[in-house]
């Protein structure tokens, strides 16, 4: 049976559909990678990752990684999907950083609502840090820091409006 | 080199572990005071994560010693991919003595020509020697020698059996026991290399745990004009104590030796 569709109700489905159009965003997200004055030093394992309202990842940005055997030490991005992915990722993907400043550029499918981009750092005989940034997309640039105290510097995120990837 | 308290300029000495890409090593006792003779099974391994398996050791070398120095045989011994492991029947009142030492490891680093990177390799000397090709240049030798222990003690703790020469790092068994140590008393001890007084020495403890824990809670100490630190224990548990230094040797063919030691312990609560 052929479902008829009310005229008000194809205009909700443009209306929900009308800012998904629009959904798409420029993410850039520049790091440090803090110096450790430390004899035995390891570079730190990265992961950068934008989840939803419902901690659902959303988005992989960066993996910085080496050895597979080590990836559950980034506790927080294992939980929250890292475990379920099958990498390499391509253009996401990549090996460990010496310390020093980073970008990153991605575009990426984001409907407006609230998410958080998360950056979580381990390092071998060192320590792990896990910084949250919460955001609202609305569509609009917008531009966030936060301060690590032991794996991390300084984070910046920005999104602008962008291209669908 | 002969080395003495009386010649410091010679010893540069690294406030932590000198073997930057070495694991830890250690080994776990089930069981490190007992109350009654029993069976105790031993892990060895080589593992950074304290206090997880991680790489099997070797178990030649790995020697136990009954309090009055009878040489114990290693009951079930086996080696396995993540860890080796062996029993030993405690029966003698006292304390027992596990240590590995053996043979120094070599490291040597040379050019090639036309190459960007000096090449690494490790193993005994005489190997390493045979496999360099004879186009190579800057060839340099590094000796690394380590000594890993634990104590077990059945009744009252002892003096362990002396160890059958004092050469290397070495901890001494004078101030406090190993097996008597509680989170309300610091305790203090000491070290010698080649038999002196070291001072200088950059020691490390690290309770169990870490994985489960953002940070390493590695609690630094060095050695005072007697060779001595005082530890506080913040918390109950295992720990691992760690300690080694480098010594530049010059332009000889061996440029740097190195020593580590690593003591696993238990804390009790008071």
């Amino acid at each position: 049976m052929k479902k008829l569709i009310h005229p008000y109700q194809c205009l909700a489905k443009a209306m929900t559909v009308l800012p998904l159009a629009a959904g798409a965003a420029d993410v850039t997200v520049e790091l440090e990678i803090p110096a450790m004055q430390t004899a035995e030093y390891h570079r730190p394992y990265i992961a950068i990752w934008i989840e939803d309202a419902r901690r659902q990842p959303l988005a992989q940005l960066a993996l910085w990684l080496e050895q597979e055997k080590w990836h559950r030490d980034l506790r927080s991005w294992w939980r929250r999907g890292g475990r379920k992915l099958a990498l390499p990722i391509d253009g996401v993907s990549g090996a460990t950083r010496k310390p020093g400043s980073y970008t990153i550029q991605r575009a990426a499918a984001l409907p407006p609502g609230d998410y958080t981009l998360n950056v979580e750092a381990v390092r071998e005989v060192g320590g792990r840090e896990h910084l949250r940034i919460p955001f609202h997309w609305s569509g609009q640039r917008l531009q966030d820091s936060a301060q690590g105290e032991s794996e991390l510097g300084q984070i910046t995120f920005t999104l602008e409006p962008g291209e669908l990837p | 080199m002969k080395l003495s308290r009386t010649t410091p300029a010679l010893l540069v000495l690294l406030l932590i572990s000198p073997l930057t890409s070495a694991h830890k090593r250690w080994f776990m006792p089930t069981d490190f005071v007992l109350s009654e003779a029993e069976t105790v099974t031993v892990d060895f391994t080589a593992s950074n994560n304290i206090f997880f398996v991680d790489k099997g050791m070797p178990l030649a070398g790995v020697s136990v010693h009954s309090p009055a120095g009878t040489a114990l045989p290693l009951l079930q011994p086996q080696e396995g991919a993540r860890r080796s492991s062996f029993d030993i029947e405690v029966s003698e009142a006292g304390t027992h003595r596990v240590s590995f030492g053996g043979e120094p490891m070599y490291f040597v680093s040379y050019q090639m020509p036309g190459e960007n990177e000096p090449r690494h390799d490790r193993g005994n000397l005489a190997g390493l020697k045979a496999a360099i090709p004879p186009e190579a240049t800057e060839i340099a030798f590094a000796e690394a020698h380590s000594l890993i222990e634990t104590f077990v003690t059945l009744g009252s703790e002892t003096a362990p059996a002396a160890p059958a020469d004092s050469a290397g790092l070495r901890l001494v068994l004078r101030d406090t026991h190993p097996n008597a140590l509680y989170t309300d008393e610091p305790a203090r001890f000491a070290f010698t290399l080649d038999g002196e007084p070291l001072p200088g020495l950059a020691v490390s403890v690290q309770p169990e745990g870490s994985r489960y824990r953002d940070t390493q809670e590695l609690r630094e100490y060095v050695t005072d004009a007697a060779g001595a630190v005082e530890i506080s224990w913040p918390v109950v548990g295992r720990y691992l104590l760690e300690a080694g230094l480098e010594q530049e040797l010059g332009e000889g063919e061996i440029r740097k030796r190195y020593y580590s030691y690593f003591l696993t312990l238990e804390v009790l609560a008071p």
